[in-house]
């Protein structure tokens, strides 16, 4: 009788019932092909086995932050209102301009006050969730990015963890994205991230897929995106780094 | 707000006990364990707006076709910034801590991973879904949006394509090989 050992062994390891699988138990005794094949697949299962991993420690630390971070996000709408929002904050950009108040960010010395490193993981949080955390018009014009490609899809103010932010939200033709967040106050520094060479105090680091530089001389600014060469150019034309 | 609030404890509760079964997923689909913590997360991120939508009625597959689907999306962000190629993790040396017994069990793990890695996707896929994460055949096969039968297919070839590289490997080399 002609049959097929691959498909048999396969099934036989995997989801064969009982009484078929006693069937097949005396058929190889007799049958070489079906024994090979089920020699092998069960010690390549016995192989794969072995190589199961544990998180890490840190890892549920993380992910109990970065969900908590998301629970507090305002939810989303049902319809953004970013395009009316982005109109807003280009108007204030404009009279600002108009009468020579225009400046890239707020230069305000660093306040004592140390928000808590919880806002870096909200700021990431709302990056990922594509959403601004506030629905109030900025007062300040937004930084220009167009020699990147980088054109204002959105701004607000509102608050991430406590700490006042206006977010710039940018995005390129091709749909990468990048976000701006400005304070009045320092953003804290987190001990997963890494001083950048050749600045003044400019740090970076990477979570969850998003790399984040956070400005040098007052750490009040933070850029945030999924590509790290778009966030380090938009650093560098803003002299944050 | 407070629902939100009380939401995300219970989907905490309800899903970060398959954290060990996520990572072993997610280093089977990126090489680099930074990359792999990435897609854990981004698979958390995800299942918890959707988890507000609607609860899932078997969490464990839920998070795991979730996290194939960050992992496809962490693929291709990292084929665009990367332009080093990247075949596979390299195997961890054994550290100074070791203990001879220790650094031979590391070096071995490394390889069987490593043989997995040279894999092909749906094979290497498969196999750490049913034999890694313990997910059942009929489960694989709702994860991965495969038919049963070439679940089967591809666990069953690929556990003896991992087989037969390792056994290669072991195999002594032939006389005119040995060298100098």
């Amino acid at each position: 009788m002609s049959h097929d050992p691959e498909q048999l062994a396969a099934a036989y390891l995997i989801t064969m019932r009982p009484r078929a699988r006693r069937r097949f138990d005396a058929h190889l005794l007799a049958c070489e092909p079906c024994w090979q094949e089920v020699r092998l697949a069960r010690c390549g299962r016995h192989l794969a086995e072995t190589a199961r991993d544990l998180a890490p420690p840190q890892l549920r630390d993380d992910i109990r932050a970065a969900v908590t971070a998301a629970a507090t996000l305002p939810a989303p709408r049902q319809h953004p209102r970013w395009p009316i929002m982005a109109a807003a904050v280009m108007t204030a950009a404009m009279l600002a301009g108009a009468t020579g108040l225009a400046r890239p960010w707020p230069h305000t010395p660093p306040a004592p006050y140390a928000a808590p490193p919880a806002a870096i993981t909200a700021a990431v949080a709302s990056y990922r969730a594509d959403r601004l955390p506030g629905t109030a018009v900025p007062a300040e014009p937004a930084p220009t990015l167009t020699p990147l490609t980088l054109h204002l899809a959105g701004a607000a103010r509102g608050e991430l963890d406590g700490l006042a932010v206006t977010m710039f939200a940018y995005r390129t033709p091709s749909g990468e994205r990048l976000t701006i967040l400005v304070s009045s106050q320092p953003f804290p520094e987190t001990s997963h991230a890494r001083e950048l060479g050749g600045t003044e105090g400019a740090w970076t680091m990477r979570a969850s897929g998003v790399t984040i530089i956070c400005a040098q001389h007052t750490h009040a600014m933070l850029l945030l995106g999924s590509d790290p060469a778009l966030v380090r150019q938009a650093a560098a034309l803003l002299n944050a780094i | 707000m407070k629902g939100r609030a009380s939401d995300h404890e219970e989907f905490l509760a309800a899903t970060l006990p398959y954290a060990d079964l996520l990572q072993t997923l997610a280093l089977r689909l990126a090489p680099h364990p930074a990359d792999a913590a990435d897609i854990v997360q981004d698979t958390y991120l995800r299942a918890f707006a959707a988890w507000q939508r609607r609860r899932p009625d078997d969490v464990g597959a839920w998070l795991a076709t979730i996290c194939l689907n960050a992992g496809r999306d962490e693929r291709r962000r990292h084929a665009r910034r990367s332009a080093a190629l990247c075949d596979g993790p390299v195997p961890d040396l054994p550290g100074r801590a070791d203990t001879a017994e220790a650094a031979l069990e590391r070096l071995g793990t490394a390889r069987i991973k490593a043989a997995l890695w040279a894999l092909p996707d749906a094979q290497r896929i498969a196999i750490t879904l049913m034999d890694l994460c313990g997910f059942t055949a009929a489960q694989v096969a709702a994860i991965t949006g495969a038919p049963r039968g070439t679940v089967l297919a591809r666990v069953h070839r690929g556990r003896k394509t991992l087989a037969l590289s390792l056994a290669r490997e072991h195999q002594p080399p032939k006389r005119g090989q040995v060298p100098r």
